[in-house]
């Protein structure tokens, strides 16, 4: 393991988060860790379809296509790369982007812009895991520290299926200026979820 | 590093590049450290701010199912694990109290579909079930029976389930150990070791309870949508991709006979139908499924003459003996037999199980297969409505003959399908008072007695000590080798048969 995964695992979070153990035995076609790995994160990654592309059918089809993927593709996994579950989620995002991006090719009118999924954390009841629990509050103290315009470019960034030339068009910008914006706001964003959502003072 | 190479990984990490953009191309973006860092972190973040607001809803579990039935099915046969019934290797004494009745299906046309209804396992001393057999429905596709035209399956599975458990606390209470087991073996078969005979037990309950479920289409996981038990597909069929079609009784010269190509690894490629067939390591036949864009055409090749002519050897020596075993719980003086790859009984020919306990008492029951007769030298069109004899009997009074003998309606032992091999069938049933069975045959006798023929022995066996040395298992059949003094080879019944069948 590289010295940036060794650095991760340092913060704490690696231990429950790690799958790299799993996606190991998965690369090696175990069909066992493949079954774990679904009851670890299973219910983490139907929960991001279902609620961004917003419907069932859908979504089910997605969460099992993005686990034949995984069962494919595991031996391309790299822990000093990614972490297991970020490799997962995007992963899982690939399929929800073509979803989204077929609906819309074959939409007459482009609808789901108002129905976006909110950059808003839900209430879970506490039903989350203690690391869960973690992520879900540094999201929620990096989200209030985003000015609007940066919390809409997260937004777009993260849900709208469009490519940033759409994008672009819509703000009414060139599109070096969009790349500009997104990456941005990723940026700041990023810096925030790592101080634990708590801005540093100006 | 310029600054719209990190700009541009970012969009790259997310998706967003538009298709024609340059940094779709660009080197940088998948080998500078910086660009690489910046896509791994974007999309940290983009991870944890996806699942951070999304609400949190418990993932399906039929998509696990799905996923994995698709993976087993996709797995290379070396990599899979070998669990199909965990359970069924302990030992059989619950797992063989499944009963299904049906009729082997005759005939190259038959359907492979039988709507069953709940199997009712048996409990000890308790009235053993049936289950009831009906004409398969017609899938929609000739030859090719639709497993989702099963109804019932539901119910098998929560069956099984339930046998699952009940096995788990026998194994529990350590009463799996408590079952003798009788081997019981064709003259014709070699000496087992004690290793492999009970390898054998294993493997025989392990293809009877296989055989319910598939009926049980579409459950434990099982990728097949469509069972073939025999015969080939049908011209012009091809299946969709994902479609996984089930082969019971791959013919071992299909290379030859429908020109496929073989790999070294035993599986075929049909060029006519864009299809693999990997074997399945659990025993149930063959799966095929359509060519994808990952199999390794270049893998397949014409099979020698030597190879063709091994699968013709093959095909021949595939014609096993029957075999079978009896388990004999001493608890509940029961015992439960199953035999396996029974064949059809020559034309005016019946078959007749004959059994000794401890006491030397003889018990003769005869098996329900008139029908097999037929069906063997007269393939029915269609699957016929079987009429399936409860498994409880009244006592046999005398049974002059076993025309006499299956008269009686209620006093007969059906004979299921055996999937082992095309026209063979499987007997399975209980006897309740066993009183310590000494030995134990299946024999076939003629249907009207001609007082000087012998009986010819399928399969039997016998309990060390048992006085009887040329009991039942002697190969020429015996008038005179039970010991009691009653003459079990002719035809002429015993007179003191006790034994109930439930």
């Amino acid at each position: 393991m590289g010295e940036k995964a060794q650095a991760r695992k340092t913060d704490g979070r690696a231990d429950a988060w790690d799958g790299t153990w799993l996606l190991t035995r998965i690369a090696r076609h175990d069909p066992e860790a493949l079954e774990e790995l679904y009851r670890m994160w299973g219910d983490r990654l139907y929960s991001m379809a279902l609620h961004w592309i917003n419907d069932e059918g859908a979504a089910k089809e997605v969460l099992q296509d993005c686990f034949l993927r995984i069962w494919k593709r595991a031996g391309d996994f790299d822990s000093d790369k990614s972490r297991g579950f970020t490799w997962c989620a995007m992963i899982l995002r690939g399929l929800c982007l073509d979803v989204l991006r077929r609906k819309r090719r074959r939409a007459a009118v482009w609808e789901d812009w108002g129905s976006m999924p909110a950059l808003e954390v839900p209430d879970r009841g506490g039903v989350e895991d203690l690391f869960f629990r973690d992520t879900v509050s540094r999201v929620r103290l990096a989200l209030d520290q985003l000015d609007a315009g940066e919390a809409e470019s997260v937004r777009v960034a993260l849900f709208d299926p469009a490519t940033l030339e759409d994008h672009a068009e819509r703000w009414g910008v060139p599109l070096g200026t969009a790349k500009v914006r997104v990456h941005r706001a990723m940026e700041k964003l990023r810096a925030l979820l790592k101080k634990g959502g708590v801005d540093a003072p100006q | 590093m310029p600054r719209n190479s990190l700009e541009d990984a970012t969009a790259k990490a997310l998706d967003l590049l538009p298709h024609d953009d340059a940094a779709r191309s660009d080197p940088r973006l998948v080998r500078d450290a910086k660009c690489l860092e910046e896509i791994r972190a974007t999309q940290e973040t983009a991870a944890d701010l996806w699942l951070a607001t999304s609400p949190l809803r418990a993932a399906p579990p039929e998509v696990l199912s799905s996923i994995m039935s698709k993976v087993e099915a996709r797995t290379p046969l070396a990599h899979r694990n070998v669990k199909f019934f965990p359970w069924l290797a302990a030992s059989g004494w619950v797992a063989a109290s499944i009963a299904f009745l049906l009729w082997p299906r005759d005939g190259e046309k038959s359907s492979a579909v039988a709507t069953v209804d709940p199997p009712v396992y048996m409990r000890k001393q308790a009235a053993h079930g049936e289950v009831a057999v009906a004409p398969a429905e017609d899938a929609g596709l000739p030859g090719l029976p639709d497993r989702r035209a099963v109804s019932g399956d539901r119910r098998i599975r929560e069956d099984l389930l339930r046998l699952q458990a009940q096995m788990k606390s026998l194994a529990e209470q350590g009463a799996l150990d408590a079952p003798r087991v009788l081997g019981l073996r064709s003259p014709n078969a070699l000496q087992q070791k004690p290793e492999e005979a009970q390898r054998r037990v294993i493997a025989v309950l392990a293809d009877a309870l296989g055989s319910l479920l598939e009926m049980d289409g579409g459950a434990m996981g099982d990728p097949a949508s469509i069972v073939l038990q025999r015969g080939w597909v049908p011209d012009g069929f091809i299946p969709s991709e994902g479609t996984y079609i089930r082969h019971l009784n791959f013919p071992a010269t299909a290379a030859e006979d429908y020109d496929l190509l073989v790999s070294e690894d035993g599986a075929y490629y049909d060029p006519a139908r864009q299809m693999i067939w990997s074997l399945d390591e659990n025993g149930r036949g063959y799966l095929g499924r359509r060519v994808t864009g990952e199999d390794n055409l270049n893998a397949y090749y014409t099979p020698d003459e030597d190879t063709l002519a091994a699968n013709r050897a093959m095909a021949l020596a595939m014609r096993a003996e029957p075999e079978g075993f009896l388990i004999e719980d001493p608890k509940s003086n029961s015992a439960k037999v199953l035999i396996d790859q029974v064949p059809p009984p020559a034309a005016g020919y019946e078959q007749v199980v004959v059994w000794t306990d401890a006491a030397g008492h003889e018990t003769r029951i005869p098996v329900q297969n008139t029908s097999v007769t037929a069906a063997a030298t007269t393939p029915a069109p269609s699957p016929m409505p079987l009429a399936v004899a409860p498994m409880s009997a009244a006592p046999l009074a005398t049974a002059p003959t076993t025309q006499d003998v299956s008269a009686a309606p209620l006093a007969s032992i059906p004979v299921l399908p055996s999937l082992a091999q095309v026209g063979a069938g499987r007997l399975f049933f209980s006897l309740p008072d066993s009183n310590g069975v000494k030995s134990f045959s299946l024999i076939e006798l003629p249907i009207v007695a001609n007082g000087v023929q012998q009986p010819k022995v399928i399969v039997s066996g016998e309990r060390p000590g048992n006085g009887n040395a040329k009991a039942n298992g002697n190969a020429n059949g015996s008038q005179k080798g039970n010991g009691n003094g009653k003459a079990n080879g002719n035809g002429n019944g015993n007179g003191k048969a006790r034994g109930k069948l439930k």
